[in-house]
């Protein structure tokens, strides 16, 4: 999670495709880079009652793989492609069941 | 009228040895008890003796036409090649045997058919390949079935110990109905006894054998053929009850020992193993060779010696 | 003997059916009661899970005298009883897991996380549960099974952070510190041995084949 500067809740995402793609694949020196310049902005938030196709299509759509996860402003997590894989699958699991 | 009594010996080994192959995967999953197998077994084999038996005597009387102090020696002859060939464990087939004593006796007195005999032996080589084919397509077909109709597991598990008992009925009717012929129908082409009569002393003998012996070999031999699932074991037997019983309505005696290994490699092959080892088709078809020859080799030399 | 046996048809098989999933639900049930005593520290639910257990023990030997008795095909027996005594086993680890709690106090700094795992052992017994149906009605058990071991690879990462975590907890005497630490093993133990039984139910569906 990179924090920019300036009022409110700034935020922007850096991940490891991040550093490869626009850094090292690149031949730069991560040394002389700063997390700023290659953060992804903004990141990219989800509501927390949002239901698992929403979330699947939002990161189809951006094409990224993890999500934060909000609360109205507040970050409470981060939700990963893996993640619905395993709840889709319990879902499809548990079938008709009501529990 | 002893002369009867080689037959009642080689009915009774054959009982003794043959019976392990209908229950013996019902003894040996725990699926039966043997006391019950044996009984059903014996009840249903002489069944089968009684009502279709007299099917296949004819064939075996009218290979050749035989004195009855002859027809006493086959049986010995052929007694005694099971007997030998089993020690050596090269699978021996008493049809083989008694055709093959009967041949023996047929040449010296110069009235062998050996038309008839060619026949005959197309109907062996046919026995384990027919087995595998009707094994292969029941297990492919039942199975499909079972899975689209049977949806409760406890069900399914009624069905296959009924089905091991009710097959193995049927397998040890057809081995009566096809088999007795080896034990007295050599009785029969001398005139010494009618087809009933033989039909009656041959199902007897064969059910002593098992209610005396059948057990002993039943729990090894069971356990040794097994096949690892019910529903195999269960097709397995009808396989062999169902093969039999066709060379009995063709009239033709064959070996149920062939036919049991011919549905077990059948039912192997669905699994898509190859279960067939070079060295098993190599030991059966000595089997085949050897057992008609010596059984008819040792008849002349009785005849020769003795009559 | 035979006619008894066509009569009552699949009587025998169907009591112990439906006792395996009485067995089942029980677990399911004791689990949910540990998570609420864990919720609201109420020692009292915790005695009652101790009583759970022993009407477990009760339904187990119920189970498998009734299938040596004659229920079911005989090379399905072992691997039946054997299911059985694993759920059991579950129990007991419950048990015994409740009973660290009422020895102990369970600090604050994890009691979420502990929570977390309590609920997520109510879910995986729930799935053993629909895999136990899936397979009375021979369905292709593979999915239920994939889901109780995503369920088990969750509460194996909260285990690895619990672990970190409790490094970071004062602990006064040796005593405190093995009832807390075998308070958590049992905790996280619960999930492996009902991955255990998923394992048994998938042996039976294929020897049923």
């Amino acid at each position: 999670m990179v924090r920019f500067p300036g009022k409110g809740l700034n935020y922007g995402i850096i991940t490891a495709r991040d550093i490869v793609f626009k850094v090292l694949a690149k031949g730069l020196d991560p040394k002389d880079i700063k997390v700023s310049e290659i953060a992804s902005k903004p990141a990219i938030c989800v509501d927390k009652n949002a239901n698992i196709n929403e979330v699947a299509s939002l990161m189809e759509n951006k094409k990224i793989a993890r999500i934060l996860v909000c609360d109205g402003e507040e970050i409470i997590g981060v939700i990963a492609l893996l993640d619905l894989m395993a709840g889709t699958l319990i879902m499809r699991a548990r079938g008709e069941h009501d529990f | 009228m002893w002369k009867v009594l080689s037959g009642v010996l080689l009915g009774w080994s054959l009982g003794a040895n043959d019976a392990a192959n209908i229950f013996g995967t019902g003894v040996a999953t725990g699926t039966i008890k043997y006391r019950t197998a044996i009984f059903l077994t014996a009840i249903f084999v002489l069944l089968g003796a009684l009502l279709e038996g007299p099917k296949c005597m004819e064939t075996v009387a009218e290979l050749s036409t035989l004195l009855t102090i002859e027809a006493f020696y086959c049986s010995v002859a052929a007694g005694i090649t099971m007997t030998v060939l089993t020690y050596f464990a090269i699978p021996a087939s008493a049809s083989q045997a008694i055709i093959g004593a009967v041949i023996g006796a047929g040449i010296l007195s110069g009235s062998a058919d050996f038309s008839k005999l060619f026949k005959i032996i197309i109907c062996w080589i046919v026995t384990p390949v027919g087995a595998i084919v009707f094994a292969y397509f029941l297990h492919r077909s039942l199975r499909y079935v079972l899975d689209k109709t049977i949806a409760n597991i406890t069900h399914l598990n009624y069905l296959y110990s009924t089905g091991i008992i009710v097959a193995g009925c049927y397998g040890a009717y057809s081995l009566g109905s096809n088999n007795v012929a080896n034990v007295t129908g050599v009785y029969v082409g001398s005139g010494l006894l009618s087809a009933g009569m033989a039909s009656l002393i041959g199902g007897l003998s064969i059910a002593l054998g098992i209610i005396t012996y059948g057990k002993k070999v039943m729990l090894t031999v069971g356990k040794g053929i097994a096949p690892l699932d019910p529903f195999s074991a269960f097709v397995t037997i009808l396989a062999l009850s169902f093969t039999l019983h066709i060379f009995t309505q063709i009239g033709v005696p064959v070996s149920s020992s062939q036919a049991i290994v011919g549905a077990i490699v059948g039912v192997g092959i669905v699994g898509g193993l190859r279960t067939v080892s070079a060295k098993i088709v190599a030991k059966i078809a000595a089997g085949w060779i050897m057992t008609p020859v010596s059984a008819g080799i040792l008849t002349i030399l009785f005849i020769k010696l003795f009559v | 003997m035979i006619f008894e046996k066509i009569l009552s048809l699949s009587k025998k098989e169907q009591e112990v059916t439906d006792n395996m999933r009485e067995h089942i639900k029980l677990l399911c049930s004791a689990c949910d009661l540990f998570r609420t005593t864990l919720e609201n520290n109420d020692r009292n639910l915790m005695r009652n899970l101790i009583d759970l257990e022993r009407e477990s023990d009760s339904i187990r030997r119920k189970i498998i005298s009734k299938i040596y008795e004659g229920a079911f095909l005989p090379y399905l027996r072992p691997d039946l009883c054997r299911f059985v005594e694993i759920v059991d086993h579950v129990f007991d680890v419950l048990g015994d897991t409740a009973r660290y709690c009422l020895d102990g106090k369970i600090p604050e700094q994890i009691k979420s996380e502990c929570i977390r795992i309590a609920y997520l052992n109510i879910k995986i017994c729930e799935m053993l549960l629909i895999t136990f149906e899936a397979l009375l009605k021979r369905d292709d058990l593979r999915e239920k099974t994939l889901a109780i071991r995503i369920y088990e690879k969750k509460i194996d990462d909260i285990k690895f952070s619990l672990i970190k975590d409790i490094h970071k907890i004062p602990i006064s005497n040796f005593w405190e510190g093995k009832i807390l630490s075998d308070f958590i093993s049992g905790l996280t133990t619960i999930s492996d041995i009902v991955e255990d039984a998923s394992d048994y139910l998938q042996i039976i569906n294929v020897s049923m084949k």
